[in-house]
C-alpha cells in the first residue's frame, strides 16, 4: 500500500515486486515526492518482497518493523513455498543492522509524524509475550492508524481476530475511519466487531491472495454486512473482465479461468490492480479503479 | 625374498645407476617414478634412498611432507635439516625457520646450497603434487621449483606438479598377486581370504591389501571378481569406506581409523598397539595389515586412506568429540615431548599437538617457534572443522597474521570463523576483504565474500562483487572447472537459498554448458532454480527433493502400484495439500501437461478425511500435513481413485550443504531486537 501524505510524503506499507522491481518504485517515480517511511508489517513473502530495494534506493526514509523471532521462516526443507520464506531472513537482518540508524520499532502506541499526518501503531504490543513469539508472524503484524486532517486510515495488515480483541482493549473506536484496509486479505478469521460496526459507508478496501485464495465469498459477505460495498483491487484469481472494472454482487462475481500459471506479478500488468482512494481535508473521497479491481457491492433488497 | 620384492629391488636399483652417473656440466636431471596409487612407489623411493646411501656416493635427500595440503613448508623444513645434518647449510636455516618469509623467500635461500652441492645430492620427493593448496598459498611454487630451478639431481613420485616433461621416466610394475603375499605375509586372521584371492589378476599391493579388508563385508570369492585389470586403488578404497559408512556395527573401527588420521607422522609400534586395542583381532589385521604402511619408524595410515577418511570426519558417524580429539593429541603430542630443540621436525610437531590437545588457547602464545605459518593454518583448520570450536580457530588465525600479514589464507580463514560466530561483523568484512586484496586470483576469496553480502541482505552490494570476480579472475568458458566449482556453485547456492532468483540464475548460466550438466551438485542447483522458479508464481505443487528433470516419471513417486485389483492405473496427477483441518483438507492439483514445455494448469479439490482415508495407498491421516506431496492415481475408467504420500528423503539430492549455518546473522539480530524490545 502507498499513501501520498501532503505536502509530498509517501507512506510505503509493505512491498510487492512486479516485472523484478518493488511496485511502489514505480509510483513514487511517476509521481514524485519523497518515499519519507517504509512499514513493514510481517515477515510474509507477500509483504517484504522488494523491501530492500526500496531501503537501498531510500536512503533516507525511515523503516518501521517488530523484528520476528528465531522461529520465523525456518524453512521446511522439502516445501518450495517455504523454501522461498528463507527471504525474510537477509531483510530484517539488513533493516537491523544497516538500517539502525532510521529504524524504529512499530509497537503498539508508537507514533510518527509524516508530513502533515500521524502514523499510530496498533499491534503488537510491547513486550510480546513469549508463547506469541512462537506462532504465526500474522499474530504480530503492524496494523495502524493514520490521521489527517478529518480522515482517519486503519491499516490493518494481516493481523487475525485473537489478535483485534487485545487492541480493542487498548484503542477505542476503531470503527471510526474514513478507510479500512481489510485485514488478512478478508479472511473471516481476521475480520472483527471492533471495526466491523459503524457506517455502512465507510470505504473499505480488500487486496488478495492468491495462494490461499482469499478473500472468498464467505469473508466478503461477512464484510458486505458492515459496508455496502467493499473493493478488491483484484480477485484471487483469473478470470474474463480483467479489462475492466467491475461491480458485482457476492452472486454473480466473475467466474474463474482456472489456476493459470502465469502471474501478472512477472509484468507491469499488475499495478493496473489498484484502487485509489484520494481524500480532501473533511474526508471526502473519491475513487480511482484499475483495470481488473471489482467492487462488490451489497445484495439490494427489492423494494415492493 | 618375494616376486614384487625382487621387481621393486630391480627397479630400484636401475634408478640408483642413472642417478650416480655423472651429469655433464651445468646439467640437471629430473626423474620421475610413475605408478598407480598403492602400487609400491613410496616403497622404491626409500629403498633407493638406502641403496644410495649404501654407496656412498650421492646424498639423498627425502622429502616427504605429511601428505596434506599446505605441506610444502615442512617438506622444505624436512630438506633443510637433512642438509644440515651433513653440514651443507648453516645460516640459511635461519631463514628457513623464519615465519615472516614466504614460501618463495625459503626456497631462495636453500637454492645455493643445492647449487652448490649438485653433485653430491639427490632431492627424492614423494608425490610433491599432494603438498600444495590450488592456487592459495605459496606452496603452489614449490612444485614449478622442484621441476625447473632445482640444480641438482630429483627424482619425483606420482605426477609432476606441473606440465614439463622429466628427462627419464620409470614405471613401477605390478606383479601377481601371489607375489605381494609372500613379501607381505598377512596376519593369520587374512589367512583364508589370502588363499582364495591369491590366484587373482596382476595388482598392486595396494589393491591387494584393499581386496583382503573388503571380505569384511564380502566373501572371497566376490572381491575376486571385484579384482579387474583396471580397477585401482581408489575404488576398492571408495567401496570399503562406503561399507564402513553404513555399518551399525563399524563405531569402533571408524574411531580408530578417526584417531589414526590425526598424526601426521608414523606412530611407534607400541602407541599404534594402543590405538587399535579396541578392535577385534581380524579388524586389527585390516588396519595394520591392508590400510597401514609399515616404515622404518613406525606405522602410518596409507595416504589415500588417511585423506579419504579425513573427508568423512565432518560428519556422523566419523565425528570424533572434542573430548576424544584432545585425548589423541594428548598421546600424540607425548610422542614429541623428548625431542631435542634442534629436531626442528619433531618441534612442528610437537606444538601441533600440543596445541591441539589443549581446551583453550594459552592466554600468552607459546614460547615455540612459529616457523611457517602454515603450521597454524593446519592447527586452525582441524579446530575448525573437527572440533566445531570456531573462537579458538579465529584466534590460530588471528595469530597467524600477526606473525605474517601478508597471509591471504589466515585472513580468510579469520574472517570465516568470526563469521561463523556472527561476531565482529567489521573484522569479518575488512579480513574477507583484505584476503582477497591480497589474493585476488582466488575463488573461495569471492564466493564466500559474496555468499556474505548475500546473507546480511546486502544483494546489490553482491553483485557488484560478482562483476569485480569475474574480472579479477579472467573467467571463461576455458577457466578450469575447479574455479566454477569454488565460485559459481557456491554463490548460486546461497542465491537460491535467500530466494534471490534472477542473480542465482545469472549465475549458473555463466557456467560452461558442459560442466553444468555434467556435474551432479550443479544439475541439482539447476532443478532447484526451476522448481522456485514455479513456485514464486505458481502453486509449487512437487516437493524440492524430487528434482524438477524427474516431475513427470511415469511411474510416479510414491510407489502407487500400477494395477490395483481388477484395474491398471490410466494416469496420475501431483498434488499438494494446501490446507487441512481435522475433518477436511484441500488439495492443489496439477493436470498434466501434453509437452512438458506446456503452461500447467491447476485445479483445487477439498477431501473429507473419510474420502482421504478410503483412498489412501501407503499412508495414514496423521502423516498428511500442509504442504504434503500426494499423488492421485486414477484406476479402470477412473472410477477408483488410489492415493500415494511421497516420503521425504534424508535431503535434497546432491545438493551441497551449506556453511556456516545460514541463519546465524539473523540470530543475532533477533537477540539484539529482543533486547530492545524490553521496555
Amino acid at each position: 500500500m502507498a499513501l501520498r501524505i501532503p505536502p509530498d510524503h509517501w507512506l510505503v506499507v509493505d512491498s510487492f515486486k512486479c516485472a523484478s522491481k518493488p511496485a511502489a518504485q514505480f509510483l513514487t517515480q511517476r509521481y514524485g515526492g519523497t518515499v519519507h517511511t517504509i512499514v513493514l508489517t510481517h515477515p510474509h513473502a507477500d509483504h517484504y518482497n522488494g523491501i530492500l530495494e526500496l531501503l537501498q534506493d531510500n536512503p533516507t526514509a525511515s523503516i518501521g518493523c517488530v523484528h520476528p523471532n528465531e522461529s520465523s521462516g525456518p524453512a521446511a526443507a522439502f516445501d518450495p513455498k517455504s523454501a522461498l520464506k528463507q527471504r525474510a531472513k537477509p531483510t530484517y537482518d539488513f533493516i537491523w543492522n544497516q538500517c539502525s540508524g532510521r529504524r524504529w520499532s512499530s509497537f503498539r502506541h508508537t507514533e510518527r509524524a509524516i508530513g502533515e499526518a500521524t502514523l499510530t501503531s496498533l499491534h503488537p504490543p510491547n513486550p510480546v509475550a513469549p508463547a506469541d513469539w512462537q506462532g504465526d508472524e500474522n499474530t504480530l503484524s503492524s496494523a495502524m492508524t493514520v490521521h489527517w486532517q478529518q480522515v482517519t486510515l486503519l491499516l490493518g495488515a494481516d493481523v487475525p481476530n485473537t489478535s483485534w480483541e487485545t487492541i480493542a482493549e487498548e484503542v477505542q473506536n476503531l470503527q471510526d475511519h474514513s478507510l479500512l484496509k481489510v485485514p488478512h486479505h478478508g479472511s473471516q478469521a481476521s475480520l472483527h466487531q471492533t471495526f466491523l460496526q459503524g457506517a455502512d459507508t465507510r470505504c473499505w478496501i480488500v487486496t488478495p491472495f492468491k495462494a490461499k485464495q482469499l478473500p472468498k465469498p464467505e469473508g466478503l459477505g461477512q464484510c458486505l454486512e458492515a459496508v455496502q460495498e467493499i473493493h478488491v483491487t483484484a480477485l484471487p484469481y483469473r478470470h474474463n473482465q480483467e479489462a475492466v472494472h467491475a461491480r458485482a454482487q457476492l452472486a454473480n462475481l466473475p467466474p474463474r479461468k482456472g489456476l493459470a500459471r502465469e502471474s501478472i506479478l512477472q509484468t507491469v500488468e499488475a499495478l493496473n490492480r489498484h484502487v485509489v482512494a484520494s481524500f480532501d481535508p473533511a474526508g471526502n473521497a473519491e475513487f480511482h479503479f484499475g483495470p481488473g479491481s471489482v467492487t462488490v457491492e451489497r445484495q439490494r433488497t427489492p423494494q415492493r | 625374498m618375494s616376486g614384487l620384492d625382487e621387481l621393486q629391488n630391480e627397479l630400484a636399483e636401475a634408478l640408483v645407476e642413472e642417478l650416480l652417473s655423472p651429469l655433464g656440466t651445468g646439467q640437471s636431471a629430473l626423474w620421475n617414478l610413475t605408478g598407480a596409487v598403492g602400487s609400491g612407489k613410496s616403497t622404491t623411493l626409500r629403498l633407493v634412498e638406502t641403496k644410495l646411501r649404501e654407496s656412498k656416493s650421492l646424498i639423498p635427500i627425502h622429502l616427504q611432507a605429511p601428505g596434506e595440503v599446505d605441506s610444502a613448508p615442512i617438506a622444505i623444513l624436512s630438506a633443510a635439516t637433512q642438509l644440515k645434518a651433513h653440514q651443507m647449510l648453516n645460516g640459511e636455516l635461519e631463514r628457513i625457520c623464519d615465519p615472516r618469509l614466504t614460501l618463495a623467500e625459503k626456497l631462495t635461500a636453500l637454492g645455493p646450497t643445492l647449487e652448490k652441492h649438485r653433485n653430491d645430492v639427490v632431492l627424492i620427493c614423494d608425490e610433491p603434487l599432494y603438498w600444495q593448496r590450488k592456487e592459495w598459498g605459496d606452496s603452489q611454487n614449490l612444485g614449478r621449483w622442484l621441476v625447473r630451478e632445482v640444480p641438482c639431481r630429483r627424482l619425483i613420485s606420482g605426477r609432476l606438479p606441473t606440465s614439463d616433461n622429466p628427462d627419464r621416466v620409470a614405471r613401477v610394475k605390478v606383479g601377481p598377486a601371489d607375489s605381494v603375499f609372500a613379501r607381505h605375509a598377512a596376519p593369520k586372521q587374512l589367512t583364508c581370504a589370502l588363499e582364495q584371492l591369491i590366484q587373482s589378476e596382476p595388482c598392486t599391493p595396494g589393491e591387494f591389501k584393499l581386496s583382503l579388508a573388503l571380505t569384511r563385508y564380502r566373501s572371497p570369492q566376490e572381491v575376486a571378481e571385484q579384482l579387474q585389470p583396471y580397477i585401482s586403488m581408489g575404488p576398492l578404497l571408495d567401496d570399503f569406506l562406503q561399507l564402513l559408512d553404513r555399518d551399525p556395527d563399524g563405531h569402533t573401527l571408524r574411531a580408530t581409523l578417526a584417531r589414526l588420521t590425526q598424526s601426521r607422522t608414523p606412530v611407534c609400534p607400541i602407541v599404534f598397539k594402543q590405538l587399535l586395542d579396541k578392535l577385534n583381532d581380524f579388524d586389527q589385521a585390516i588396519v595394520e595389515f591392508s590400510l597401514c604402511e609399515a616404515l622404518p619408524t613406525g606405522f602410518r595410515l596409507h595416504p589415500l586412506v588417511r585423506q579419504k577418511v579425513r573427508e568423512r570426519m565432518t560428519k556422523a558417524p566419523w565425528r570424533l568429540s572434542p573430548e576424544e580429539l584432545g585425548n589423541i593429541h594428548a598421546t600424540l603430542r607425548q610422542l614429541f615431548q623428548q625431542c631435542p630443540a634442534d629436531d626442528l621436525l619433531g618441534q612442528v610437531e610437537s606444538l601441533h599437538h600440543e596445541l591441539l590437545s589443549e581446551r583453550s588457547l594459552p592466554s600468552k602464545r607459546p614460547d615455540r617457534r612459529i616457523m611457517f605459518v602454515e603450521q597454524l593454518h593446519a592447527i586452525g583448520r582441524t579446530c575448525s572443522r573437527l572440533y566445531r570450536n570456531h573462537k579458538r580457530a579465529a584466534e590460530i588465525f588471528d595469530w597467524a597474521i600477526t606473525i605474517s600479514p601478508q597471509d591471504s589464507y589466515g585472513h580468510h580463514y579469520l574472517a570465516f570463523n568470526l563469521d561463523w560466530l556472527a561476531e565482529s561483523p567489521e573484522r569479518v568484512e575488512n579480513h574477507y576483504q583484505e584476503a582477497i586484496k591480497l589474493r585476488p586470483s582466488h575463488p573461495w576469496g569471492w564466493s564466500r565474500w559474496i555468499s556474505y553480502l548475500a546473507t546480511r541482505g546486502r544483494f546489490a552490494e553482491a553483485r557488484e562483487n560478482w562483476g569485480r570476480a569475474l574480472n579479477a579472475l579472467s573467467i571463461s568458458d576455458t577457466s578450469p572447472d575447479w574455479i566454477f566449482l569454488s565460485l559459481h556453485r557456491w554463490v548460486a547456492r546461497w542465491l537460491l537459498h535467500w530466494g534471490e532468483l534472477d542473480f542465482a540464475e545469472a549465475v549458473l548460466h555463466a557456467i560452461p554448458r558442459r560442466l553444468r550438466h555434467g556435474d551432479t551438485s550443479l544439475q541439482a542447483l539447476t532443478n532447484l532454480l526451476k522448481a522456485l522458479r514455479v513456485a514464486e508464481y505458481e502453486p509449487g505443487v512437487f516437493p524440492l527433493d524430487i528434482p524438477h528433470d524427474r516431475w513427470w516419471l511415469p511411474n510416479g513417486h510414491t510407489g502407487l502400484p500400477l494395477r490395483w485389483g481388477e484395474s491398471i492405473r490410466q494416469r496420475w496427477q501431483p498434488a499438494r495439500v494446501e490446507s487441512i483441518d481435522a475433518d477436511s483438507l484441500t488439495l492443489v492439483v496439477a493436470e498434466w501437461p501434453e509437452q512438458p514445455t506446456d503452461e500447467l494448469v491447476y485445479h483445487e479439490r477439498e477431501m473429507t478425511r473419510t474420502e482421504l482415508q478410503d483412498a489412501a495407498h501407503n499412508f495414514h491421516w496423521d502423516e498428511v500435513h500442509e504442504g504434503s506431496f500426494l499423488e492421485l492415481g486414477y484406476y479402470g475408467n477412473e472410477e477408483a481413485l488410489r492415493i500415494g504420500l511421497h516420503r521425504h528423503k534424508d535431503g535434497i539430492p546432491d545438493l551441497i550443504p551449506l556453511t556456516p549455518p545460514p541463519d546465524r546473522w539473523y540470530k543475532r539480530s533477533v537477540n539484539e531486537a529482543s533486547e530492545d524490545a524490553r521496555p
